[in-house]
């Protein structure tokens, strides 16, 4: 068996929390890692990239945790701010806390409330259906022949 | 210090209302916005959303008419450059905020005598961040080419620049942090950067050339 690395010579890692918008979608871990790695690649090459050491450590509907090497950390959220899609999908990704051990940063990071059940809403005439509501905001859809149509709005422009 | 969103594009033009866009930018840090298609200066949630009116103008006349019939109504007039007599034009007739769209013109079409003619009249150059996240290749390089030539004319003749997502959705916008971030690509540092954050205010609240004090 191999003998673990003295804490002295370990590498020192940074953990980051982003807050993924629409707060709705349901990111899958690889392919978050994908779309970073990409964003990175573009802006730092390889050798940065790899110096940078980016995984994806946990992903959840709203929320991204993700790890890279000490001293790395601006360049990552510099990458983070170049992702546009995940697995085709339009997202962005915005993020909040940046820590030295996950302890501590799900102690600060406020866990994404449980889905609700889904609604139907009428909006100008037309129906949508409701896939996420955050304090305000809400996320809806209409589902076409050819495609799905977004729509993002607060809960006062339902009401009127 | 301010921090503006130079341009960003509602509902019905994009897929986000502006009260939705107003709860977004105000978590991630701003303070105003530029919005396309909205009929006046109105304020929601804290964040301030002033009126702005694009011209993609392929002509002189196209402007001159299209800045006449807007009347003043416009907080913000935004115009796209084009060759480098057409921009030259636009920064020299008054009306003009802001010059958008410099990363997708040739290289040649905004030298050092646009560029001081910006400085001269108080024209602000856009830098379209949406053309750094979303384009890929060699078209972002190319563009990334552009904008930092600009930094560099920024800095010799002292003309205003400005930042905007070109939004269309609240998945085009990003932190003002992550705006700053990115703005070091192409060569600003951490103050120029704040600056370029609140340089719609720069150029919209510009001193007038002579103004009376008391009468």
């Amino acid at each position: 068996m191999v003998k673990p690395r003295p804490p002295t010579m370990r590498t020192n890692w940074r953990y980051i929390s982003a807050r993924v918008v629409p707060a709705w979608y349901r990111p899958d871990p690889r392919e978050v890692y994908y779309a970073v790695i990409d964003a990175a690649t573009w802006m730092w090459g390889d050798t940065g990239t790899a110096a940078m050491q980016p995984v994806v450590i946990e992903a959840m509907p709203g929320l991204v945790v993700i790890r890279c090497a000490r001293g790395h950390e601006d360049a990552l959220e510099m990458a983070l701010a170049a992702v546009t899609a995940v697995n085709g999908c339009s997202v962005a990704i915005h993020p909040q806390r940046t820590s030295g051990t996950l302890r501590a940063l799900r102690r600060r990071v406020p866990v994404p409330a449980p889905e609700e059940e889904e609604e139907i809403v009428e909006l100008k005439g037309e129906s949508y259906r409701i896939l996420g509501k955050s304090g305000q905001k809400v996320d809806l859809v209409k589902d076409g022949i050819k495609k799905q149509v977004s729509l993002y709005v607060t809960q006062e422009d339902l009401e009127e | 210090m301010f921090s503006t969103d130079a341009t960003i594009h509602p509902y019905p033009a994009g897929d986000t209302s502006l009260r939705r866009f107003a709860v977004e930018l105000r978590s991630l840090g701003y303070d105003s916005a530029v919005a396309t298609g909205i009929g006046e200066r109105c304020e929601y949630e804290g964040i301030a959303f002033l009126k702005g009116t694009i011209i993609p103008g392929a002509a002189m006349k196209e402007v001159m008419r299209a800045i006449r019939e807007d009347r003043g109504s416009s907080d913000v007039i935004m115009v796209c450059a084009g060759d480098l007599g057409f921009n030259r034009a636009v920064l020299t007739y008054p009306g003009v905020h802001i010059l958008k769209g410099v990363h997708a013109v040739h290289r040649s079409a905004f030298d050092h005598v646009a560029a001081r003619s910006a400085a001269d009249r108080g024209v602000a150059v856009d830098i379209d961040l949406s053309v750094m996240t979303c384009l890929k290749g060699v078209r972002r390089q190319r563009a990334v080419e552009r904008l930092t030539d600009v930094v560099r004319l920024s800095r010799k003749y002292g003309f205003a620049l400005t930042v905007s997502s070109s939004a269309y959705s609240v998945l085009g916008l990003r932190s003002t942090r992550a705006v700053g971030h990115l703005l070091t690509l192409i060569g600003l540092d951490a103050s120029e950067a704040a600056a370029v954050l609140g340089g719609v205010r720069a150029v919209v609240d510009k001193p007038l050339p002579v103004e009376v004090l008391e009468w």
